[in-house]
């Protein structure tokens, strides 16, 4: 352990509110048992979400704490946000996407173990991944929908593995605030992909955002199903010709 | 100088680069035997007409009339910057300055190189100070290795999209829909 636990417990986390019951199934110890009846869908495991809930209440309240992850068949993940480094014997490129349990524990650091601890890794390329593998492909509970977001800088994509779909939403961000849907549009990609990119970039603390008033909110038509004129995308240009000679 | 941009160009091109090396006389800067004194050149075929050329031009200030040749004509920009260098962000700047129509119009991208033996500046560092400089763009700032493939071509493809993706936000809506 490190430290002062400042829960009861190795507790499993709980699901998020906004997503009530969709996220409790198959989850032990989670309200499957008293819940509403099943529907007969089977809902994936919580994954990494827990610890994206986990790493982002530490972003936004800073404490002296450190998360610590157990993942089945995997040494502890040790994780500083404050310090923005991660421990663990695990490389990133045997990254359990879905892990059936996850323990997630905060706790108080110990002085004494972080004087002896080794430099950590950078935690973009883990945040990068835990964004990307976690919420099920939703909208992380902190961002909205109608929002619009706008990357303060670029992700390090060459230490990042990515596709060209998620190199373009990046392209995009990089130019205009887009709200999640109207990136998916714009780029053609299935939206999940742009909800998980658009998680990752804010675990990874590189998105600003703007508010719609709630009368544009109100006038949204749900969902965006034909990108204005000048965001539909050139797929018949230079980027995917490039691609294809590549072979990527 | 020693960044990397001859071998950057020979990793991206498919036929072999033209260069134009010679020795290098300023070992204070970089160790090296040679150094750039003109020009890169290399290519990546897309189709029978069709080519993309890449060009490596030395970053001296005494060869700046190779800059003026390029600038205008090219549509986008690799800015390799030597991680291990005594002022990386100043060289930047100063170099997107000179470049600054290209800068403009989305077709940059700042490529750190050596950062594995210098980590300082990082990519945020580099970001911060862009940022201060032109608050309205979002230029990408990556580092890599210019032997790496996969690397090189995540730099070319991101200046590629981003090129594409300026002009595609930057046109009026109401040019473009007719």
């Amino acid at each position: 352990m490190h430290g002062h636990e400042t829960t009861t417990g190795p507790t499993r986390t709980s699901p998020p509110d906004p997503f009530g019951d969709v996220l409790t199934g198959g989850y032990a110890g989670s309200r499957t048992g008293t819940g509403p009846a099943t529907t007969g869908i089977t809902v994936p495991s919580f994954g990494w979400t827990g610890v994206a809930i986990a790493l982002h209440r530490l972003q936004q309240e800073p404490s002296a704490s450190i998360v610590t992850v157990r993942v089945p068949g995997h040494l502890p993940l040790v994780v500083d946000v404050e310090a923005n480094a991660y421990w663990w014997d695990t490389p990133l490129e045997l990254f359990p996407a879905d892990p059936a349990d996850v323990e997630v524990v905060t706790v108080a650091k110990d002085p004494a173990q972080e004087a002896s601890r080794q430099p950590g890794a950078d935690l973009d390329a883990l945040l990068w991944l835990i964004g990307n593998h976690s919420f099920l492909g939703e909208l992380a509970w902190w961002l909205q929908r109608h929002d619009r977001y706008r990357l303060v800088r670029w992700p390090n994509l060459t230490t990042l593995p990515h596709t060209p779909d998620q190199m373009r939403m990046t392209a995009m961000l990089g130019y205009a605030f887009l709200p999640v849907d109207e990136l998916a549009n714009a780029a053609e990609t299935d939206p999940a992909e742009a909800r998980r990119l658009v998680n990752a970039f804010s675990l990874m603390r590189l998105l600003r955002s703007e508010s719609p008033a709630p009368a544009d909110v109100a006038a949204t038509p749900e969902p965006v199903v034909d990108p204005a004129p000048h965001l539909r995308p050139q797929r018949g240009g230079l980027f995917r010709r490039l691609r294809d000679r590549l072979g990527l | 100088m020693g960044a990397g941009k001859s071998t950057a160009i020979q990793t991206l091109s498919e036929t072999a680069v033209v260069s134009t090396e010679a020795a290098n006389t300023d070992r204070a800067t970089a160790d090296k035997d040679t150094t750039t004194v003109a020009l890169d050149y290399g290519e990546i075929t897309l189709g029978p007409d069709e080519k993309v050329r890449l060009y490596g031009i030395p970053g001296q200030q005494r060869f700046d009339f190779m800059w003026s040749i390029l600038k205008d004509r090219a549509e986008g920009m690799v800015l390799l910057v030597n991680n291990d260098a005594a002022d990386p962000i100043g060289e930047m700047l100063a170099f997107l300055d000179e470049f600054r129509d290209l800068y403009d119009r989305g077709g940059v991208i700042v490529a750190a190189t050596r950062s594995d033996v210098s980590a300082t500046p990082t990519v945020a560092d580099y970001a911060a100070a862009l940022s201060e400089h032109r608050p309205d763009l979002v230029v990408p700032v990556f580092t890599v290795d210019p032997r790496k493939d996969d690397q090189m071509r995540t730099v070319l493809m991101t200046l590629v999209a981003n090129i594409e993706m300026r002009s595609m936000f930057a046109a009026p809506a109401a040019a473009v829909a007719e």
